[in-house]
C-alpha cells in the first residue's frame, strides 16, 4: 500500500479550516508529553498569545498529558486496542482556545471519573477553590498517581464547564474525550 | 551543613539552599516525573536544617530568612508539595524563626499570584507578592 496523498492534504486542509494548532495521535511516555509540551510552547510564543493565556494553556496541557499517560501511557492496555492509541489537541475557537484529549478508559474509573467531572461543573468560582483547598490538605501522592487536584485545577484555570463524552469501545473500555476552553 | 543544590532542568526547578549565606531559593518549571522524590529531599535537608540549628545555636531566633518562589510554572503534584513546604516554614515559625516568602510572577500570570495567595491563606506564613 503506497501513502494516501489526497487524504493527507486532506487532513492537513481539515487542521488549518479547524485552526489546530497542534495534533499528536499515539503512544504516551514521558518523553513524548515533554516533546509535546516544548513544541506547544514555542507554538504559543510564535503565534503571539498573550502571556497569561500561555500560561493557561500550559498549565491545562501538563495536567491533561500527564493524566493519559498516567492512565493509558505505554502498555496500559492490550495491543489489540492499540488503534485507540491517545490523542490530543490544541486548537483555536471562535471564542479562544481549546484543548482537547482523548483516551481509553476501563469502566472501573469511568463512574469515578464522571463524578469528579460532573461535580466540579457545578460549582463557581469559589466553590471550586474551596473544594481545591480540602483536595489539597488531604491529598496523598504515591509513585504512579497524582495528587487528585488535576481536575479541580484545570476548571479553576480553565474558567469553563469541562466538557466530556465516553464511548463505547468494547464491553468494559470506552474512549474517554475532554474538551477545555480557555 | 552542606548546602542543597539542586540543578534545573527542563521539569524540574533549580533549588538552592545554603544556610552559610541564609539563602533559599526555588526558581523555575515544576513538573517532576517523580514529585515525591524530588520534593522529599527539599523537605528532608529543611529538616535536618532545623534541627541542627535549633539543637546548636542559641542565636536561632535571631534569624531573618527569606525564602524565595520564582517558579514559572508548576503542576498539581508540586502543588501539594509545596504546601508542605510552606506549613513546614510555619512550624518553624512557631519556634520564632522569623522566614517569610518572596512570591514572584509574571505580571501578567493572575493565575500564579493567586497559587500564591492560596499558599499564605492556608498556612499563615507572610507573603510578599513581587510582580515581574
Amino acid at each position: 500500500m503506497t501513502v494516501n496523498i489526497d487524504n493527507i492534504y486532506g487532513i492537513h486542509h481539515k487542521m488549518l479550516d479547524k485552526k489546530i494548532l497542534l495534533a499528536y495521535k499515539g503512544d504516551f511516555n514521558h518523553g513524548i508529553v515533554n516533546a509535546l509540551l516544548t513544541n506547544a510552547k514555542s507554538q504559543m510564543e510564535g503565534l503571539g498569545l498573550e502571556l497569561a493565556t500561555r500560561k493557561k494553556l500550559y498549565n491545562i496541557m501538563v495536567e491533561c498529558l500527564e493524566n493519559i499517560n498516567r492512565y493509558a501511557g505505554e502498555g496500559a492496555f492490550e495491543t489489540r486496542l492499540l488503534k485507540n492509541f491517545p490523542l490530543f489537541l490544541l486548537g483555536m475557537s471562535e471564542s479562544g482556545y481549546y484543548i482537547t484529549v482523548g483516551n481509553l478508559i476501563k469502566e472501573q474509573d469511568k463512574e469515578d471519573l464522571k463524578i469528579q467531572l460532573d461535580d466540579v461543573n457545578k460549582l463557581n468560582r469559589d466553590e471550586l477553590k474551596e473544594k481545591y483547598r480540602g483536595a489539597i490538605l488531604k491529598a496523598e501522592v504515591t509513585e504512579g498517581s497524582g495528587a487528585g487536584l488535576g481536575i479541580i485545577d484545570m476548571a479553576i484555570k480553565s474558567d469553563n464547564r469541562l466538557e466530556y463524552t465516553f464511548n463505547d469501545v468494547k464491553d468494559d473500555i470506552s474512549f474517554f474525550i475532554l474538551e477545555i476552553k480557555v | 551543613m552542606d548546602a542543597l543544590r539542586i540543578d534545573a532542568t527542563e521539569f524540574t526547578p533549580e533549588v538552592i539552599m545554603d544556610p552559610s549565606t541564609n539563602s533559599f531559593e526555588i526558581t523555575g518549571e515544576s513538573r517532576p516525573e517523580n514529585a515525591g522524590k524530588f520534593y522529599q529531599e527539599i523537605l528532608d535537608w529543611l529538616d535536618t536544617y532545623y534541627n541542627l540549628r535549633y539543637w546548636k545555636d542559641s542565636k536561632f531566633s535571631g534569624v531573618d530568612a527569606v525564602f524565595e518562589f520564582k517558579l514559572e510554572y508548576f503542576n498539581s503534584t508540586s502543588a501539594k508539595f509545596l504546601l508542605d513546604i510552606f506549613m513546614k516554614l510555619q512550624t518553624f515559625r512557631k519556634d520564632e524563626i522569623n522566614i517569610s516568602v518572596r512570591w514572584h510572577y509574571d505580571e501578567p500570570d493572575i493565575d500564579m499570584k493567586e497559587s500564591g495567595e492560596e499558599f499564605a491563606e492556608m498556612t499563615g506564613v507572610p507573603f510578599e507578592y513581587i510582580a515581574i
